[in-house]
Protein backbone atom coordinates (compact mmCIF):
# COMPACT_ATOMS: atom_id res chain seq x y z
CA UNK A 1 0.00 0.00 0.00
CA UNK A 2 2.41 2.77 1.21
CA UNK A 3 5.25 1.67 -1.98
CA UNK A 4 1.96 2.46 -4.48
CA UNK A 5 1.11 5.60 -2.61
CA UNK A 6 5.12 6.21 -2.80
CA UNK A 7 5.21 5.02 -6.66
CA UNK A 8 2.39 7.51 -7.26
CA UNK A 9 4.32 10.20 -5.67
CA UNK A 10 7.43 10.14 -7.54
CA UNK A 11 5.06 9.47 -10.38
CA UNK A 12 3.59 12.93 -10.02
CA UNK A 13 6.38 14.46 -9.17
CA UNK A 14 8.48 13.13 -12.17
CA UNK A 15 5.07 14.67 -13.85
CA UNK A 16 5.89 17.86 -12.39
CA UNK A 17 9.69 17.86 -13.42
CA UNK A 18 8.46 17.10 -17.07
CA UNK A 19 6.58 20.37 -16.83
CA UNK A 20 8.78 22.22 -15.71
CA UNK A 21 11.57 21.05 -18.67
CA UNK A 22 8.53 21.66 -20.95
CA UNK A 23 7.92 24.91 -19.78
CA UNK A 24 11.89 25.98 -19.65
CA UNK A 25 11.83 24.77 -23.54
CA UNK A 26 8.57 26.54 -24.43
CA UNK A 27 10.97 29.85 -23.21
CA UNK A 28 13.99 28.77 -25.60
CA UNK A 29 11.45 28.02 -28.52
CA UNK A 30 9.88 31.49 -27.99
CA UNK A 31 12.90 33.05 -27.39
CA UNK A 32 14.38 31.79 -30.75
CA UNK A 33 10.75 31.93 -32.63
CA UNK A 34 10.76 35.47 -31.79
CA UNK A 35 14.16 35.93 -33.08
CA UNK A 36 13.42 34.27 -36.52
CA UNK A 37 10.47 36.22 -36.81
CA UNK A 38 12.74 39.62 -36.48
CA UNK A 39 15.35 37.96 -38.91
CA UNK A 40 12.55 37.34 -41.64
CA UNK A 41 10.77 40.69 -41.26
CA UNK A 42 7.81 38.29 -41.20
CA UNK A 43 6.87 39.61 -37.38
CA UNK A 44 8.48 43.08 -37.41
CA UNK A 45 6.43 45.57 -35.39
CA UNK A 46 3.42 46.97 -37.85
CA UNK A 47 3.04 49.74 -35.20
CA UNK A 48 6.32 51.42 -36.58
CA UNK A 49 7.77 50.58 -39.14
CA UNK A 50 8.38 54.01 -40.80
CA UNK A 51 11.26 54.92 -38.52
CA UNK A 52 13.10 51.63 -39.96
CA UNK A 53 12.35 53.03 -43.58
CA UNK A 54 13.72 56.60 -42.45
CA UNK A 55 16.66 54.59 -41.10
CA UNK A 56 17.01 53.07 -44.23
CA UNK A 57 16.92 56.14 -46.11
CA UNK A 58 19.37 57.52 -43.77
CA UNK A 59 21.85 54.81 -44.55
CA UNK A 60 20.93 55.27 -48.17
CA UNK A 61 21.91 58.81 -48.45
CA UNK A 62 21.14 61.30 -46.42
CA UNK A 63 22.96 60.29 -43.73
CA UNK A 64 26.20 60.47 -45.80
CA UNK A 65 24.56 63.85 -47.17
CA UNK A 66 25.01 66.11 -43.62
CA UNK A 67 23.55 62.93 -41.08
CA UNK A 68 19.78 63.90 -41.71
CA UNK A 69 17.13 61.33 -40.60
CA UNK A 70 14.14 62.48 -42.51
CA UNK A 71 13.58 61.60 -45.67
CA UNK A 72 15.36 63.90 -47.71
CA UNK A 73 14.15 65.28 -51.35
CA UNK A 74 16.23 64.57 -54.02
CA UNK A 75 14.34 67.15 -55.47
CA UNK A 76 13.00 69.80 -53.19
CA UNK A 77 9.37 70.85 -54.13
CA UNK A 78 8.32 74.56 -54.49
CA UNK A 79 5.66 75.15 -51.80
CA UNK A 80 2.71 76.76 -54.14
CA UNK A 81 0.65 80.16 -52.71
CA UNK A 82 -1.77 79.55 -50.54
CA UNK A 83 -4.06 81.29 -47.94
CA UNK A 84 -6.55 79.54 -45.19
CA UNK A 85 -8.50 80.87 -42.52
CA UNK A 86 -6.52 79.88 -39.03
CA UNK A 87 -8.28 79.18 -35.31
CA UNK A 88 -8.99 83.19 -34.89
CA UNK A 89 -10.98 83.22 -38.60
CA UNK A 90 -8.15 85.46 -40.49
CA UNK A 91 -6.67 84.07 -43.16
CA UNK A 92 -3.23 82.76 -42.88
CA UNK A 93 -1.01 83.21 -46.33
CA UNK A 94 1.63 80.52 -45.82
CA UNK A 95 4.13 81.62 -48.03
CA UNK A 96 4.32 85.06 -46.53
CA UNK A 97 4.08 84.19 -42.64
CA UNK A 98 6.54 81.42 -43.01
CA UNK A 99 8.87 83.33 -45.45
CA UNK A 100 12.38 83.07 -44.10
CA UNK A 101 11.91 80.29 -41.28
CA UNK A 102 12.05 77.17 -40.83
CA UNK A 103 8.72 75.66 -40.83
CA UNK A 104 7.11 72.44 -40.53
CA UNK A 105 3.76 71.39 -42.26
CA UNK A 106 1.17 68.79 -41.49
CA UNK A 107 -2.02 67.69 -42.82
CA UNK A 108 -4.42 65.97 -39.99
CA UNK A 109 -6.94 65.86 -37.70
CA UNK A 110 -7.82 65.84 -34.18
CA UNK A 111 -9.93 62.48 -33.86
CA UNK A 112 -6.81 60.81 -35.39
CA UNK A 113 -6.08 57.78 -32.74
CA UNK A 114 -2.95 57.33 -33.69
CA UNK A 115 -0.26 59.28 -36.26
CA UNK A 116 -1.32 62.75 -35.42
CA UNK A 117 -0.87 62.89 -31.97
CA UNK A 118 2.44 60.71 -32.11
CA UNK A 119 3.89 62.95 -34.65
CA UNK A 120 2.68 66.27 -33.08
CA UNK A 121 4.17 65.30 -29.53
CA UNK A 122 7.53 63.73 -30.61
CA UNK A 123 7.98 66.78 -32.58
CA UNK A 124 6.36 68.75 -29.62
CA UNK A 125 8.83 67.53 -27.52
CA UNK A 126 12.21 67.62 -29.77
CA UNK A 127 11.35 71.57 -30.11
CA UNK A 128 10.87 71.77 -26.08
CA UNK A 129 14.79 70.82 -26.13
CA UNK A 130 15.53 73.29 -27.83
CA UNK A 131 17.07 76.52 -26.40
CA UNK A 132 14.26 79.52 -27.23
CA UNK A 133 16.42 81.20 -29.59
CA UNK A 134 16.21 78.43 -31.80
CA UNK A 135 12.52 77.37 -30.74
CA UNK A 136 11.45 80.81 -32.10
CA UNK A 137 12.94 80.58 -36.03
CA UNK A 138 10.87 77.55 -36.09
CA UNK A 139 7.13 77.48 -37.25
CA UNK A 140 4.50 74.43 -37.06
CA UNK A 141 1.13 74.77 -39.12
CA UNK A 142 -0.99 71.79 -38.45
CA UNK A 143 -3.73 72.19 -41.47
CA UNK A 144 -7.12 70.29 -40.63
CA UNK A 145 -8.66 67.62 -42.44
CA UNK A 146 -11.67 67.07 -41.07
CA UNK A 147 -13.04 70.59 -41.15
CA UNK A 148 -16.74 68.89 -40.00
CA UNK A 149 -15.08 68.04 -36.66
CA UNK A 150 -12.21 70.39 -36.03
CA UNK A 151 -14.16 73.70 -35.41
CA UNK A 152 -11.32 76.19 -35.26
CA UNK A 153 -12.30 76.07 -31.16
CA UNK A 154 -11.95 72.42 -31.13
CA UNK A 155 -8.54 72.76 -33.32
CA UNK A 156 -7.19 75.03 -30.76
CA UNK A 157 -7.84 73.21 -28.09
CA UNK A 158 -6.32 70.33 -29.37
CA UNK A 159 -3.20 72.25 -30.42
CA UNK A 160 -2.53 74.38 -27.48
CA UNK A 161 -2.10 70.80 -26.23
CA UNK A 162 0.54 70.10 -27.66
CA UNK A 163 1.82 74.10 -28.27
CA UNK A 164 -0.11 77.48 -27.68
CA UNK A 165 2.02 78.50 -30.64
CA UNK A 166 1.19 76.21 -33.80
CA UNK A 167 -0.97 77.54 -36.37
CA UNK A 168 -3.82 75.49 -36.78
CA UNK A 169 -5.87 75.90 -40.05
CA UNK A 170 -9.19 75.46 -40.92
CA UNK A 171 -11.08 75.00 -44.42
CA UNK A 172 -13.46 73.01 -46.28
CA UNK A 173 -12.30 69.83 -47.34
CA UNK A 174 -12.63 70.92 -51.27
CA UNK A 175 -10.10 73.35 -49.80
CA UNK A 176 -7.19 71.32 -48.34
CA UNK A 177 -7.53 68.94 -50.45
CA UNK A 178 -6.46 71.86 -53.78
CA UNK A 179 -3.83 72.62 -51.66
CA UNK A 180 -2.51 68.72 -51.14
CA UNK A 181 -3.21 68.64 -54.58
CA UNK A 182 -0.87 71.64 -55.62
CA UNK A 183 1.93 69.43 -53.85
CA UNK A 184 1.31 66.45 -55.76
CA UNK A 185 -0.18 64.59 -52.98
CA UNK A 186 -3.12 62.65 -52.22
CA UNK A 187 -6.57 63.87 -50.90
CA UNK A 188 -8.03 63.07 -47.76
CA UNK A 189 -10.62 61.10 -48.08
CA UNK A 190 -13.10 59.97 -45.24
CA UNK A 191 -13.09 56.08 -44.14
CA UNK A 192 -16.25 55.01 -42.48
CA UNK A 193 -15.25 52.79 -39.69
CA UNK A 194 -17.50 49.25 -40.49
CA UNK A 195 -20.41 48.88 -37.62
CA UNK A 196 -19.98 52.36 -36.56
CA UNK A 197 -21.16 55.78 -37.25
CA UNK A 198 -17.72 56.98 -36.58
CA UNK A 199 -15.21 57.97 -39.62
CA UNK A 200 -11.40 58.53 -39.95
CA UNK A 201 -9.50 60.64 -42.42
CA UNK A 202 -7.45 58.51 -44.84
CA UNK A 203 -4.06 61.13 -44.84
CA UNK A 204 -0.71 61.65 -45.53
CA UNK A 205 1.38 61.08 -42.64
CA UNK A 206 4.64 62.55 -43.51
CA UNK A 207 6.10 65.92 -41.25
CA UNK A 208 7.02 68.03 -44.29
CA UNK A 209 9.93 70.64 -43.07
CA UNK A 210 10.17 73.76 -45.71
CA UNK A 211 13.66 75.84 -45.45
CA UNK A 212 12.74 79.75 -45.55
CA UNK A 213 12.90 80.16 -49.55
CA UNK A 214 9.29 78.22 -49.95
CA UNK A 215 11.04 74.74 -50.72
CA UNK A 216 9.80 71.39 -48.90
CA UNK A 217 13.47 69.60 -48.84
CA UNK A 218 12.87 67.03 -46.14
CA UNK A 219 9.65 64.79 -45.32
CA UNK A 220 9.49 62.92 -41.85
CA UNK A 221 6.88 60.09 -41.87
CA UNK A 222 4.91 58.52 -39.02
CA UNK A 223 7.43 56.28 -37.36
CA UNK A 224 9.74 58.84 -36.64
CA UNK A 225 11.32 59.07 -33.11
CA UNK A 226 12.07 62.35 -30.59
CA UNK A 227 15.75 60.87 -31.24
CA UNK A 228 15.21 61.28 -34.71
CA UNK A 229 14.07 65.30 -34.32
CA UNK A 230 16.90 65.92 -32.08
CA UNK A 231 19.50 65.00 -34.56
CA UNK A 232 17.86 66.55 -37.39
CA UNK A 233 16.61 70.33 -36.25
CA UNK A 234 19.61 72.05 -35.41
CA UNK A 235 20.67 71.00 -38.97
CA UNK A 236 17.64 71.81 -40.70
CA UNK A 237 17.86 75.23 -38.54
CA UNK A 238 21.59 75.55 -40.05
CA UNK A 239 20.55 74.79 -43.46
CA UNK A 240 17.74 76.77 -43.39
CA UNK A 241 20.13 79.82 -42.08
CA UNK A 242 22.24 79.39 -45.19
CA UNK A 243 19.59 78.89 -47.70
CA UNK A 244 18.05 81.97 -46.46
CA UNK A 245 21.60 84.08 -46.61
CA UNK A 246 22.19 82.36 -50.12
CA UNK A 247 18.66 84.12 -51.39
CA UNK A 248 19.44 87.48 -49.40
CA UNK A 249 16.69 87.10 -47.14
CA UNK B 1 -6.39 36.10 -33.47
CA UNK B 2 -4.71 37.59 -30.71
CA UNK B 3 -4.05 34.78 -27.92
CA UNK B 4 -1.58 36.82 -25.92
CA UNK B 5 -1.13 40.05 -25.14
CA UNK B 6 1.43 42.25 -27.51
CA UNK B 7 2.02 45.56 -28.97
CA UNK B 8 -0.76 46.26 -31.76
CA UNK B 9 -1.05 48.81 -34.22
CA UNK B 10 -4.68 49.91 -33.42
CA UNK B 11 -5.86 53.26 -30.70
CA UNK B 12 -6.20 51.58 -26.79
CA UNK B 13 -10.13 51.08 -26.21
CA UNK B 14 -11.33 50.21 -22.81
CA UNK B 15 -13.32 47.41 -24.69
CA UNK B 16 -12.66 43.81 -23.59
CA UNK B 17 -10.20 41.35 -26.20
CA UNK B 18 -9.80 37.83 -24.94
CA UNK B 19 -6.78 36.44 -24.65
CA UNK B 20 -7.06 32.96 -24.74
CA UNK B 21 -3.45 31.79 -24.53
CA UNK B 22 -3.27 33.33 -21.12
CA UNK B 23 -6.53 31.33 -19.74
CA UNK B 24 -4.31 28.29 -21.08
CA UNK B 25 -1.57 29.19 -19.00
CA UNK B 26 -3.68 29.79 -15.76
CA UNK B 27 -5.38 26.51 -16.45
CA UNK B 28 -2.03 24.55 -16.92
CA UNK B 29 -0.63 25.87 -13.45
CA UNK B 30 -3.84 25.12 -12.15
CA UNK B 31 -3.99 21.79 -13.68
CA UNK B 32 -0.05 20.92 -12.35
CA UNK B 33 -0.82 22.01 -8.79
CA UNK B 34 -4.01 19.73 -8.38
CA UNK B 35 -1.57 16.70 -9.58
CA UNK B 36 1.00 17.67 -7.32
CA UNK B 37 1.85 14.60 -4.73
CA UNK B 38 0.28 15.92 -1.19
CA UNK B 39 -2.03 19.08 -2.53
CA UNK B 40 -4.61 17.19 -0.78
CA UNK B 41 -2.94 17.36 2.80
CA UNK B 42 -1.89 21.13 2.21
CA UNK B 43 -2.34 23.32 4.63
CA UNK B 44 -5.29 25.92 3.68
CA UNK B 45 -2.74 28.83 3.79
CA UNK B 46 -0.08 27.10 1.29
CA UNK B 47 -3.26 26.73 -0.89
CA UNK B 48 -4.49 30.03 -0.62
CA UNK B 49 -0.88 31.45 -1.18
CA UNK B 50 -0.91 29.40 -4.57
CA UNK B 51 -4.40 30.62 -5.43
CA UNK B 52 -3.88 34.52 -5.14
CA UNK B 53 -0.28 33.71 -6.46
CA UNK B 54 -2.22 32.62 -9.83
CA UNK B 55 -4.86 35.29 -9.29
CA UNK B 56 -2.25 38.25 -9.43
CA UNK B 57 0.05 35.84 -12.86
CA UNK B 58 -3.83 36.21 -14.38
CA UNK B 59 -4.31 39.62 -13.95
CA UNK B 60 -0.68 41.00 -14.55
CA UNK B 61 -1.04 38.89 -18.25
CA UNK B 62 -4.73 39.29 -19.45
CA UNK B 63 -6.41 42.22 -20.31
CA UNK B 64 -5.94 45.36 -19.85
CA UNK B 65 -2.83 45.12 -17.35
CA UNK B 66 -1.55 42.68 -19.84
CA UNK B 67 -2.35 44.70 -23.26
CA UNK B 68 -1.76 48.18 -21.92
CA UNK B 69 1.82 46.80 -20.87
CA UNK B 70 2.36 45.09 -24.24
CA UNK B 71 1.70 48.07 -26.68
CA UNK B 72 0.86 51.33 -24.94
CA UNK B 73 2.59 51.86 -21.74
CA UNK B 74 5.87 51.44 -20.21
CA UNK B 75 4.51 52.34 -16.61
CA UNK B 76 1.70 49.60 -17.05
CA UNK B 77 4.76 47.10 -18.06
CA UNK B 78 6.75 47.86 -15.34
CA UNK B 79 3.97 46.93 -12.82
CA UNK B 80 3.70 44.00 -15.00
CA UNK B 81 7.05 43.05 -14.13
CA UNK B 82 6.49 43.24 -10.33
CA UNK B 83 3.79 41.71 -10.41
CA UNK B 84 5.33 38.76 -12.45
CA UNK B 85 8.62 38.89 -11.49
CA UNK B 86 8.50 39.80 -7.93
CA UNK B 87 4.68 39.11 -6.25
CA UNK B 88 3.99 35.78 -7.85
CA UNK B 89 6.70 34.15 -7.27
CA UNK B 90 7.25 33.79 -3.69
CA UNK B 91 3.29 33.08 -3.55
CA UNK B 92 3.63 30.15 -6.25
CA UNK B 93 6.78 28.42 -4.24
CA UNK B 94 4.63 29.27 -0.62
CA UNK B 95 2.08 27.05 -1.76
CA UNK B 96 3.63 24.40 -3.09
CA UNK B 97 2.93 20.86 -0.91
CA UNK B 98 6.19 19.78 0.80
CA UNK B 99 5.39 16.11 -0.17
CA UNK B 100 6.01 17.52 -3.55
CA UNK B 101 8.86 18.76 -2.91
CA UNK B 102 10.37 15.78 -0.78
CA UNK B 103 9.61 13.52 -4.09
CA UNK B 104 11.63 15.47 -6.29
CA UNK B 105 14.63 15.41 -4.28
CA UNK B 106 17.28 13.31 -6.13
CA UNK B 107 15.73 13.99 -9.94
CA UNK B 108 18.01 15.83 -12.15
CA UNK B 109 16.06 18.65 -12.88
CA UNK B 110 16.00 19.62 -9.12
CA UNK B 111 19.85 18.94 -9.10
CA UNK B 112 19.92 21.75 -11.67
CA UNK B 113 17.00 23.83 -9.86
CA UNK B 114 19.63 23.71 -6.79
CA UNK B 115 22.74 24.88 -8.63
CA UNK B 116 20.85 28.00 -9.92
CA UNK B 117 18.76 28.59 -6.80
CA UNK B 118 22.07 29.17 -4.81
CA UNK B 119 22.24 32.41 -3.97
CA UNK B 120 25.14 34.08 -5.70
CA UNK B 121 23.85 32.43 -9.11
CA UNK B 122 20.07 33.51 -8.56
CA UNK B 123 20.94 37.03 -8.21
CA UNK B 124 22.82 37.04 -10.86
CA UNK B 125 20.71 35.69 -13.06
CA UNK B 126 17.82 37.36 -11.77
CA UNK B 127 19.78 40.96 -11.93
CA UNK B 128 20.64 39.58 -15.96
CA UNK B 129 17.43 39.15 -16.80
CA UNK B 130 16.13 42.15 -15.41
CA UNK B 131 18.62 44.50 -17.59
CA UNK B 132 18.68 41.81 -20.64
CA UNK B 133 14.17 42.43 -20.96
CA UNK B 134 14.23 46.55 -20.09
CA UNK B 135 17.25 47.20 -22.91
CA UNK B 136 15.16 49.18 -26.00
CA UNK B 137 16.24 46.83 -28.64
CA UNK B 138 15.26 43.51 -26.95
CA UNK B 139 11.89 44.85 -25.31
CA UNK B 140 10.63 46.70 -28.48
CA UNK B 141 11.70 43.42 -30.68
CA UNK B 142 9.95 41.20 -28.30
CA UNK B 143 6.70 42.92 -28.02
CA UNK B 144 5.94 43.56 -31.12
CA UNK B 145 5.01 39.20 -31.48
CA UNK B 146 2.89 37.12 -29.32
CA UNK B 147 5.51 34.98 -28.85
CA UNK B 148 8.28 37.54 -27.93
CA UNK B 149 5.76 38.71 -25.87
CA UNK B 150 4.95 35.45 -23.89
CA UNK B 151 8.68 34.74 -23.68
CA UNK B 152 9.25 37.89 -21.94
CA UNK B 153 6.68 37.04 -19.53
CA UNK B 154 8.04 33.11 -18.63
CA UNK B 155 11.63 35.15 -18.53
CA UNK B 156 10.12 37.09 -15.97
CA UNK B 157 8.40 34.75 -14.13
CA UNK B 158 11.37 32.06 -14.09
CA UNK B 159 13.89 34.42 -13.07
CA UNK B 160 11.40 35.38 -9.95
CA UNK B 161 11.36 32.05 -9.29
CA UNK B 162 14.97 31.64 -9.25
CA UNK B 163 15.24 34.82 -7.01
CA UNK B 164 12.93 34.11 -4.19
CA UNK B 165 13.76 29.92 -3.97
CA UNK B 166 16.70 30.69 -1.61
CA UNK B 167 14.42 33.37 0.27
CA UNK B 168 11.60 30.93 1.33
CA UNK B 169 13.49 27.68 0.91
CA UNK B 170 10.81 25.51 0.35
CA UNK B 171 12.36 22.27 0.50
CA UNK B 172 11.52 20.38 3.58
CA UNK B 173 14.85 18.61 5.18
CA UNK B 174 17.35 20.87 3.46
CA UNK B 175 18.99 23.71 5.06
CA UNK B 176 17.66 27.09 5.18
CA UNK B 177 19.97 29.87 4.74
CA UNK B 178 19.99 32.20 7.88
CA UNK B 179 17.60 34.85 7.97
CA UNK B 180 20.48 37.69 8.04
CA UNK B 181 21.74 36.21 4.94
CA UNK B 182 18.43 35.86 2.81
CA UNK B 183 17.21 39.70 4.25
CA UNK B 184 21.16 41.00 2.87
CA UNK B 185 20.49 38.63 -0.06
CA UNK B 186 16.98 40.91 -1.14
CA UNK B 187 18.43 44.36 0.19
CA UNK B 188 21.15 43.96 -2.20
CA UNK B 189 18.86 42.92 -5.04
CA UNK B 190 17.19 46.11 -4.27
CA UNK B 191 20.86 47.85 -5.02
CA UNK B 192 21.28 46.16 -8.58
CA UNK B 193 18.20 47.03 -9.48
CA UNK B 194 19.59 50.90 -8.97
CA UNK B 195 20.77 50.80 -12.83
CA UNK B 196 17.81 49.86 -14.65
CA UNK B 197 16.14 52.44 -12.45
CA UNK B 198 18.73 55.51 -12.93
CA UNK B 199 18.62 54.62 -16.75
CA UNK B 200 14.88 55.02 -17.05
CA UNK B 201 13.82 58.08 -15.25
CA UNK B 202 16.53 60.17 -15.88
CA UNK B 203 16.97 59.13 -19.55
CA UNK B 204 16.47 62.43 -21.67
CA UNK B 205 14.89 60.58 -24.01
CA UNK B 206 11.96 57.58 -24.71
CA UNK B 207 14.37 54.34 -24.89
CA UNK B 208 11.35 51.72 -26.30
CA UNK B 209 9.66 52.86 -29.66
CA UNK B 210 7.17 50.58 -29.04
CA UNK B 211 5.77 52.88 -26.07
CA UNK B 212 7.23 56.13 -28.13
CA UNK B 213 5.53 55.72 -30.88
CA UNK B 214 1.90 53.82 -29.45
CA UNK B 215 -1.44 55.62 -30.20
CA UNK B 216 -1.31 57.17 -27.13
CA UNK B 217 -3.58 56.23 -23.76
CA UNK B 218 -4.62 59.37 -21.53
CA UNK B 219 -2.75 62.57 -20.94
CA UNK B 220 0.90 61.28 -19.96
CA UNK B 221 3.63 62.07 -22.36
CA UNK B 222 6.01 59.18 -23.20
CA UNK B 223 9.17 60.77 -21.50
CA UNK B 224 6.65 61.24 -18.46
CA UNK B 225 5.87 57.79 -18.71
CA UNK B 226 9.46 56.19 -19.01
CA UNK B 227 9.81 57.81 -15.71
CA UNK B 228 7.00 56.86 -14.21
CA UNK B 229 7.87 53.31 -14.94
CA UNK B 230 11.15 53.88 -13.37
CA UNK B 231 10.25 55.01 -10.00
CA UNK B 232 7.54 52.25 -10.04
CA UNK B 233 10.02 49.98 -10.50
CA UNK B 234 12.72 51.58 -7.83
CA UNK B 235 9.42 52.32 -5.20
CA UNK B 236 7.10 49.56 -5.97
CA UNK B 237 10.35 46.70 -6.39
CA UNK B 238 11.95 48.55 -3.19
CA UNK B 239 8.94 47.95 -1.39
CA UNK B 240 8.51 43.99 -2.31
CA UNK B 241 12.34 43.18 -1.40
CA UNK B 242 12.00 45.14 1.77
CA UNK B 243 8.50 43.92 2.93
CA UNK B 244 10.36 40.31 2.30
CA UNK B 245 13.01 41.55 4.19
CA UNK B 246 11.03 42.84 7.01
CA UNK B 247 8.80 39.58 6.97
CA UNK B 248 11.95 37.70 7.40
CA UNK B 249 13.50 39.79 10.59
CA UNK B 250 9.87 39.47 11.92
CA UNK B 251 10.09 35.80 11.89
CA UNK B 252 13.69 35.66 13.35
CA UNK B 253 12.77 37.70 15.94
CA UNK B 254 10.24 35.31 16.80
CA UNK B 255 12.10 32.21 16.36
CA UNK B 256 14.66 33.97 18.66
CA UNK B 257 12.16 34.30 21.11
CA UNK B 258 10.22 31.04 20.65
CA UNK B 259 10.67 28.98 24.44
CA UNK B 260 10.35 25.64 22.81
CA UNK B 261 13.64 23.77 21.49
CA UNK B 262 14.73 24.34 18.02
Amino acid sequence: MNSTRMSRTHRSARLTCGAALVAFALTSLALTLSACAREDGADTPSANPEPEEAAAASEDGSEAGGGYRGLELTQPIEVPDFTLPDTDGKPYDFAEETAGSLSFLFFGFTHCPDICPVQMANLTAALGDLPYSQRRQIDVVFVSTDPDRDTPEVLRAWLDHFDSGFVGLVDDLEAVNEVLASLDLPPSVREDIPGSDDYRMGHIAQVMAITGDGLIRFAYPGGVRQADWRNDLPRLLALNASVVEASGG
Amino acid sequence: MQWWCSAQDVAWTWTWRPYPGVWVFIALLLLAYIRLPGRGSAPVRRRIAYGVGLLTLWIALDWPVGALGAGYLASVHMVQFLLISLDVPPLLIMGLPRPALTALEGHAVCGAVRRVTKPAVALLLFNTVVVATHWPEVVDVLMASQWGSVALDLSWLLAGLILWWPVVSPVPHRPKFPFGVRMGYLILCTVLMTLPYLFLTFAELPFYSTYELAPPVGSLSTREDQRLAGLIMRIGGGAILWSGAGILFWLWYRDENDPRPA
